[in-house]
């Protein structure tokens, strides 16, 4: 659970202590890439009735690598853990971001496959407007998640400790 | 830089840390003990400011840069993540602090602000 501590270490605050840290999967399959491959596979099918359709064809396989590889490369390095106060994500020498856990409204487990699946966090109020962009209505704060993570029951009953709701 | 926040701040707030972009764009940030603050310049005598309450943001991002300068954004999603197929700019950011100066440092204090162990 720990094992990735290395990478943690220079992160940590002086009362903080890492309670389980993972290396993000590179492939993903249950997420944004299936609904994708949902896209694009129909597209593929219907191309036939289509004549020259090379170039739709060419197209379509150039939209699906692009997006495969940029999913691929923003997994690539990241990790992920929890300690006692909140969620920590390091995309190594790129950035490194804090998830506030205790202030979250909920958490959840989706794309669930065996005994893997993705966390997502949804926060409490939803009212930020992005006031020096000019935009001044309220717009939904997209949480980070943690993708298709191990064990992921034990990681999401560790959250719920830290928030409290469990002992 | 604290004459320009000393009319925002409350009686029990503390100035920390103020600075400014080293990009230029008229924004001056600074952190107290309780809020992140960003004062932009309209003009050389009006501005808008923005706060944040640093316990109650849900995600703290830093970016780094080179030469000690990073990018500190508050709330939202991470800077890398696709938004599926938006190529657009992430319309997630509640504010951020834009290129600043020994940007790592000040994100570990605010970290510690919103955690309890700083001061």
């Amino acid at each position: 659970m720990k094992e990735y501590f290395d990478e943690f270490k220079e992160e940590l605050l002086e009362t903080e202590k890492l309670l389980w840290s993972e290396k993000a999967t590179k492939v993903v399959i249950f997420d944004e890439e299936f609904f994708f491959i949902s896209f694009i596979l129909p597209l593929l099918y219907f191309t036939k009735f289509l004549e020259n359709n090379l170039a739709l064809l060419a197209l379509a396989l150039l939209l699906f690598s692009v997006k495969f590889y940029r999913s691929f490369k923003r997994r690539e390095n990241l990790f992920y853990a929890l300690t006692n106060l909140r969620i920590i994500i390091i995309k190594k020498g790129f950035y490194r971001e804090s998830i506030n856990i205790k202030i979250l409204d909920k958490v959840a487990i989706r794309n669930r496959f065996r005994d893997r699946g993705t966390l997502k966090f949804y926060e409490k109020t939803n009212t930020h407007g992005d006031f020096f962009n000019g935009d001044f209505g309220a717009r939904q704060v997209v949480l980070p998640k943690l993708e298709n993570v191990k064990n992921v029951e034990m990681v999401y009953n560790e959250i719920l400790k830290v928030q409290g709701y469990i002992k | 830089m604290v004459d320009e926040f000393k009319e925002l701040l409350t009686e029990q707030e503390t100035l920390l840390w103020s600075g400014y972009s080293t990009m230029g764009n008229y924004l001056v940030y600074a952190v107290t003990n309780r809020r992140i603050l960003i004062k932009k310049y309209l003009t050389e005598k009006y501005f808008k400011v923005k706060t944040l309450a640093i316990k109650e943001i849900p995600t703290i991002v830093l970016i780094e840069e080179k030469k000690g300068v990073g990018t500190i954004k508050f709330g939202g999603s991470d800077p890398m993540r696709e938004n599926s197929l938006s190529w657009g700019r992430d319309a997630t950011v509640i504010a951020q602090f834009k290129s600043i100066l020994e940007a790592k440092e000040l994100y570990r204090k605010i970290l510690s602000l919103q955690y309890g162990s700083g001061k």
